[in-house]
């Protein structure tokens, strides 16, 4: 299941240099902040900074980047990414939804590209599209959800699957699916 | 099965040119621009849409050049310096560096101090022009070469704007007189009706483009993802046989489909399905990973859309895209959301890229 936390948890994992996240206001910032020095690897150093220098300094660290101008860090990190090979540990750039470095990412296009894939949006990902996904459900199982919801009554009770590594961290960010 | 440590398919690292983990392209890689420059084919302009390879091919072919004996400086000017506020006199300063650096290879002789200039600051004037400069070092570097010839390859001006490196850019080819020459160059450089003052100072665009994997399965195309799939995990480790479930093949095969033939997008659509898997408690990705990641993917290509892009996507694909303005056609293209490939006969077809199905079809043709 993709959710807000899933999405982070994945990228914090991946290994690769940058990943962008989208707020929608300066209190959304601060607890999503909060959440990702939750998911971050155990053991692995979380720090906030509004210094876009130390992104190309310290690459064993997950900075956690808040500059005062969005923009200019976004053309300062396209311009110098190949800088950031040596990060072991990602640099968390922190975009306001909508705003000027949202809007000019078509202008960079490398550091598009290396983002693909690595550009969360919790707000939208915490919502659910009910229309999309139920034609998806429709599509894959050829069957209504409340179809097969009351088939699915009458059987007994699977055992649970075993709970996912990242169940507990999840669990504590406390993100829950919010219905579009 | 060895456990797959996913990070090693590091999307965002360009290999070099010895790298054993290259596996090369089946049509216009390294190899190819090499022949070109060998046989006296340059100046070249490199190019083509983001992460197909070109830091990578200009690398081998640079190391191609080396193996024949050509003195070769291959530099990548996007790993010392800001692209975006590039200064002429910075890319001049680092071209006599390198210059320098490879007279101080071993076998190579080293370029005399009067020629160098030593301690100049790269903010200052040198003693004498830039041009002349580096027209001694070349001259000096090709009349020591063991076969009397040199190239300069040079990575990164493909992250500057155009109008940023338009000066430095034609400045570096006028050397090209003295040795042969690749560089790596955005496409709106070489294409359309600005781009006269720099295709007509070089001799052949070399396009490193996307792979046609989705029409034509199962070809050289498709072969080569799974190669480079198998190259990247097992490095190091060659037992390991990651490719030992039929599982891993499917989504290994799909995700070089949805990757619109861009290596940098294959690798990042297998390591995104892993990473949901590993969030799910699996050590393989399966069907459902692959499309979580294919869905964080295209929510990044849409970010790069334009108002009306759509509408231009729907007309221009199974076109030459020669109606399509030319300003959102290289941008479309620069971006991968427009793939061009050509047939053997040199015609040009267009095509969306895999990741907008959604908006295309109304869902991933998976």
């Amino acid at each position: 299941m993709r959710t807000a936390a899933t999405a982070l948890f994945k990228a914090l994992q991946s290994g690769r240099p940058l990943v962008v996240v989208f707020y929608e206001e300066l209190s959304s910032r601060d607890q999503l902040i909060s959440e990702i020095e939750i998911l971050a690897p155990e053991g692995v150093s979380v720090e906030r900074t509004e210094d876009i220098e130390r992104a190309f300094q310290e690459p064993q660290r997950v900075l956690l980047l808040t500059p005062p101008n969005e923009k200019t860090a976004l053309e300062t990190l396209d311009g110098r990414r190949e800088m950031l090979r040596e990060r072991t540990r990602p640099a968390v750039l922190f975009l306001l939804k909508g705003g000027e470095a949202e809007r000019a990412l078509p202008e960079v296009p490398g550091l598009a590209s290396w983002l693909q894939g690595q550009e969360i949006d919790p707000d939208e990902l915490s919502s659910i599209d009910i229309v999309a996904e139920r034609a998806r459900f429709q599509e894959e199982t050829g069957k209504a959800p409340e179809e097969r919801l009351s088939r699915g009554s009458n059987r007994s009770s699977a055992p649970a699957p075993p709970e996912p590594p990242y169940a507990s961290c999840a669990a504590r960010a406390g993100r829950t699916g919010r219905v579009k | 099965m060895t456990k797959i440590d996913w990070t090693r398919l590091s999307p965002h690292l360009p290999l070099d040119g010895d790298d054993p983990r290259y596996i090369p392209r089946p049509s216009r890689g390294g190899a190819q621009l090499a022949a070109f420059l060998k046989n006296g084919m340059g100046p070249i302009a490199v190019t083509g849409p983001v992460g197909c390879g070109k830091s990578t091919e200009l690398a081998v072919a640079a190391n191609s050049l080396r193996l024949e004996g050509i003195t070769t400086v291959h530099e990548r000017l996007d790993r010392v310096m800001d692209m975006h506020s590039v200064q002429p006199q910075n890319v001049y300063a680092r071209l006599v560096r390198a210059l320098a650096l490879m007279g101080q290879t071993p076998g190579v002789p080293v370029v005399p101090g009067s020629i160098l200039f030593p301690n100049v600051p790269a903010h200052e004037p040198p003693p004498e022009g830039w041009h002349d400069r580096l027209l001694r070092l070349l001259r000096h570097l090709r009349s020591q070469s063991p076969t009397g010839r040199m190239a300069l390859l040079i990575d990164g001006f493909e992250k500057s704007p155009v109008h940023a490196i338009l000066d430095t850019v034609s400045f570096v080819l006028s050397l090209s007189t003295e040795c042969e020459m690749a560089l790596v160059v955005p496409p709106s450089m070489v294409t359309g009706p600005d781009s006269y003052s720099i295709t007509s100072q070089v001799r052949r665009v070399f396009p490193v483009s996307p792979m046609q994997v989705r029409q034509a399965r199962g070809n050289d195309e498709g072969a080569f993802f799974f190669r480079l799939f198998a190259s990247r995990i097992s490095a190091n480790e060659p037992d390991a046989d990651p490719l030992i479930t039929s599982d891993l093949q499917f989504i290994v095969g799909k995700a070089a489909e949805f990757s619109g033939g861009i290596p940098r997008t294959f690798l990042q659509l297998v390591q995104d399905a892993a990473g949901y898997a590993s969030v799910n408690g699996r050590e393989l990705p399966t069907r459902e990973d692959l499309l979580d990641a294919l869905k964080d993917h295209t929510a990044s290509m849409k970010r790069l859309l334009r108002e009306g892009d759509v509408d231009l996507l729907h007309r221009a694909r199974g076109t030459d895209g020669l109606e399509i303005p030319i300003d959102a056609r290289i941008r479309l293209l620069t971006h991968g959301l427009l793939l061009e490939h050509e047939d053997a006969n040199r015609t040009v077809t267009l095509s969306v890229h895999p990741l907008l199905d959604p908006l295309i079809h109304g869902k991933y043709l998976f």
